[in-house]
């Protein structure tokens, strides 16, 4: 039986950012985790691969410069959206059989109302680069801080805006005494 | 002879060895914490408590197996009685390696906590998103010392194992420390150093502080122009006269 029916499956390895975006497939291996995770079931292991089967089958990823997206399922789909900006927290779990079969699961939580994560990257290989790439994205990973020169910036401004003031000042008086000079010859 | 025996499985476990990675950036401070030696101690109290149950469980019923007279249940309590004696030996090996795979890297920007050892799971947050943070300490705790600093982010959800963080989202467990106020006055000093923003993704947050405005060169150019043209408005009002 075929496991593997795309040809880019799996997380690429090394490279930057360009490595992370290309991901759209979990690892090959995340079927052998799910057949694992059903042989639990003992008898109703069946039951439970079913799904589980289906859901390695469809289970696509999306990364792109806004946000991550996922979706699976055949009969019941599902579509997850999320943006790198309401990121809350990252996990990254392994259990001892995605130990063993070299993958991880990168769970990405933002602040909604549910206990479990909001979207989970399963059957990531290079997990560890995966929650770089979205930890690079996540709000606050780097400090706050004012543009170079802002004090100068704003006690220029403050400047001109006295000059101005000034301006206007003397354009008044100019005029006042115009005015004065009219009614002085009518009057 | 833990130390022998964890080494030996470490590579069948697949657990990592050495601490986590420091979140990627440039940080003005990075610490790597663990579980204070008294937190190993208080994990030990709990499962000696929990063997010490189990073997009172099994007395009785071997008592009543011996009593009954029933030779088939005199031969199926051997089988038993080793299921149960493997069962705690690896209870008190995880509890064991529980400890000395627990890390918590504490920077000036992020935190990231490593836990559990079926599971392994590593939990990063950023102080951008910290809602509250707390402490919490039992009796037994307080009797050893040691307390357990949870850091939360927005969002809810059922704990359904309050002292594993593993299992739930947003919040990390910081547990076992010997000074969980020291280390509770850092993490706020780096949540107030980051700013006061909401914590919940706004997206006006991009915007640094910024400068008063400048005004644009043109105004200042048509104001002093202005300015002539009513002088010379005013001398050809005086010279009419």
């Amino acid at each position: 039986m075929s496991h593997d029916p795309s040809p880019a499956a799996g997380a690429p390895q090394g490279g930057g950012d360009a490595s992370i975006l290309a991901i759209t497939r979990p690892h090959p291996n995340l079927f052998w985790h799910y057949a694992a995770l059903s042989l639990v079931g003992l008898c109703l292991a069946p039951v439970v691969f079913v799904p589980l089967f289906f859901k390695y089958h469809t289970l696509r990823y999306r990364l792109d410069e806004e946000g991550i997206s996922a979706s699976w399922g055949i009969l019941f789909k599902r579509e997850v959206h999320l943006t790198y900006k309401r990121i809350q927290d990252i996990h990254v779990k392994r259990n001892l059989v995605e130990r063993w079969l070299g993958i991880g699961t990168v769970q990405v939580q933002t602040a909604s109302g549910s206990s479990s994560a909001e979207l989970s990257l399963e059957g990531m290989e290079d997990h560890d680069a995966v929650r770089e790439f979205l930890y690079r994205r996540m709000r606050g990973h780097e400090r706050a801080t004012a543009p170079a020169g802002a004090a100068d910036q704003a006690a220029a401004g403050a400047a001109e805006g006295r000059e101005l003031a000034a301006l206007l000042g003397e354009i008044r008086g100019e005029l006042a005494a115009a005015r004065q000079a009219l009614e002085a010859r009518r009057g | 002879m833990y130390t022998a025996l964890r080494n030996s499985l470490a590579n069948l476990l697949r657990v990592p060895t050495t601490p986590p990675e420091v979140p990627s950036g440039t940080y003005g401070a990075v610490e790597i914490m663990r579980a204070s030696p008294r937190y190993l101690t208080y994990s030990l109290l709990g499962f000696y408590l929990g063997a010490a149950i189990t073997f009172v469980v099994e007395a009785v019923a071997l008592v009543s197996v011996f009593v009954s007279g029933d030779v088939w249940a005199q031969v199926l309590t051997v089988p038993v009685l080793l299921l149960l004696a493997l069962g705690l030996f690896l209870k008190w090996f995880l509890v064991r390696i529980d400890y000395d795979l627990r890390y918590y890297v504490v920077t000036d920007r992020s935190l990231r906590v490593r836990e559990g050892a079926w599971t392994v799971a590593e939990m990063t947050l950023t102080y951008a998103n910290v809602q509250n943070v707390r402490i919490e300490q039992g009796p037994l705790q307080r009797l050893f010392g040691i307390s357990d600093l949870v850091v939360d982010t927005a969002g809810g959800g059922a704990v359904a194992h309050p002292k594993h963080s593993a299992g739930v989202a947003h919040h990390v467990r910081l547990a076992g420390l010997e000074d969980a106020a020291a280390v509770r006055d850092k993490v706020l000093s780096y949540v107030r150093q980051h700013g006061r923003t909401s914590g919940l993704g706004d997206l006006d947050d991009a915007e640094r502080p910024t400068a008063a405005a400048r005004l644009a060169p043109e105004v200042l150019a048509a104001a002093r122009e202005l300015r002539e043209e009513s002088r010379r408005f005013r001398q050809a009002a005086e010279q009419a006269r």
